[in-house]
Formats: structure tokens, sequence, C-alpha cells
């Protein structure tokens, strides 16, 4: 990966701000039956994620769960049914939009352990040690600033707490054509 | 995807981040074939992707899900 020669971020957020969802066909491609029923079809057809990092993040009632880009919601919404009425999931996202569509979701479905928080990956605005997990769909790869990321991760974790993310990885140099691409940055 | 690191890379962001025992879970091919179902790109956008990567003889891109954790005793 190269620097771009842009401002990821703005490209980022014009890109997830305009989204236009046209079926739930990614949803479907990664979420259990039982989730999919779980959720509400705005919620769906808005799953842009690229995994399923609640397979891997064993959640346990009572814990507090940060969803880092969280998008429409979907993986917050689900890591709040896992947590119970005793624990918390925080999804955290720097598009407006998203915040007010996963809001709205959250009230409708009535899940009262949950919350949209807006903010930057990069620059969490939460305190310090007060996650149990730490979860992120896809999202990673979106920030040209990725050691401050892990960095605000650790930072907001307990200790004996735990990061479990999906995301695209490449084992070699993309074309530059690729690399200057606004669009390919964006998704 | 331009943002993609290689995995070890990614591993080793952790790392310096202070994470341990980090794993790798599953790992698998994101083709541009996988990408049509987004509603974040164009169908020409991703056409011409999906050429230029053919054409340069690109690495593959994977899908990889990657754990690491905290230690209970900093």
């Amino acid at each position: 990966m190269t620097k771009a020669d842009f401002d990821v971020q703005r490209v980022v957020r014009e890109t997830y701000g305009s989204v236009v969802p046209h079926d739930s066909s990614v949803a479907q491609s990664l979420y259990s039956d039982e989730d999919l029923h779980y959720l509400p079809m705005d919620v769906r057809m808005l799953a842009l994620g690229l995994g399923n990092p609640l397979q891997y993040a064993d959640l346990q009632p009572g814990e507090r769960v940060l969803d880092l880009g969280a998008g429409g919601g979907i993986d917050t919404l689900l890591a709040a049914r896992r947590v119970g009425s005793q624990g918390e999931a925080i999804g955290l996202d720097m598009t407006e939009s998203m915040i007010d569509h996963a809001t709205r979701s959250a009230q409708t479905m009535g899940v009262a352990n949950v919350r949209f928080v807006a903010g930057r990956m990069e620059d969490i605005p939460l305190p310090d040690a007060s996650f149990d997990v730490v979860i992120s769909n896809g999202v990673i790869n979106l920030s040209d600033e990725k050691q401050k990321v892990f960095n605000e991760a650790y930072r907001v974790l307990k200790p004996g707490g735990r990061l479990v993310f999906a995301d695209s990885v490449v084992n070699g140099k993309l074309p530059d054509e690729i690399l200057s691409s606004e669009a390919a940055w964006a998704g | 995807v331009a943002g993609a690191l290689a995995e070890q890379a990614l591993e080793d962001h952790m790392c310096r981040a202070g994470f341990s025992e980090v794993e790798r879970l599953e790992i698998s091919t994101l083709d541009v074939e996988r990408l049509r179902y987004y509603p974040l790109f164009t169908m020409e956008f991703l056409d011409w992707m999906e050429a230029v990567l053919d054409r340069d003889g690109a690495p593959p891109i994977y899908r990889v899900h990657l754990r690491g954790h905290k230690p209970a005793v900093e």
C-alpha cells in the first residue's frame, strides 16, 4: 500500500454517505438465517462488511463491545443481542447518515443496549480500557493511518480484552492505477 | 481494496500496538465477482478494475479474519 495523494477519509465518507442499497445479498452471504431473521430488511440491505467477526468473537452476556466503522449497524445490533441486557454494544462511524440509519433501526427494533457514536477509528472518542471486545468488519482497509486504528483499539480495550476483525489483504503490490483510484480506496 | 495491506503487515501493526496471541482465523479469496454484491461501486468501475488486475497479473486479494488480545497484565 502506498499513501494516497487525496483525502481518503473524504472519499470514504462521501461514498458511504451516498450508498443506495439495492438488496440484501451481502448480508445473506455472511450471516446465519437466525441472525438474518432477527434483523429488519433495511439493516440487512446496509450490510457492507467483508466477513463475520462475531463468529469468532465469542461474546458473553454482560460484555461491552465496540464496533469500528459500524455503518448501518448490523454487527453492532447482533453484538447487542449476544451480550444481552447487562452488556452494551456501541457502533462508531464517521458517516452521519450511517449513524442516523443505525440509530433509527435500533429504535425501531426496541434495542436498548446499543448506541451509535460519531467519530473516527483513528481517534476514538471513548475512554481508555472501557470495552471487553472490539470488532470491525471490512473497515480497517479504508484507513490510511492503520497503526493509529490498532493503537486506539488497544487503548479502549480492557486488559484481557480482544480485537476481532475481518478485512481485505493483498500479499503483493496492486497496480498503480488501482492505488491511485479514489473509488478503489472507498470499498 | 486499494488500502489493503499484506496479512503480515496487518499482524505487525497489531503487535506494535501491543496485541498478543495474534492469530489468523480464516482466509479466502476475495474476487471482483464478490465485490459486485456491494452498492459501493459502479459496474463500470468493477469491470475496469477487473481488467487492470488481470492485465497486470496483480496478486490475489483475500478476505481474512484476525484476532488479537490485550494482555491481562501489561
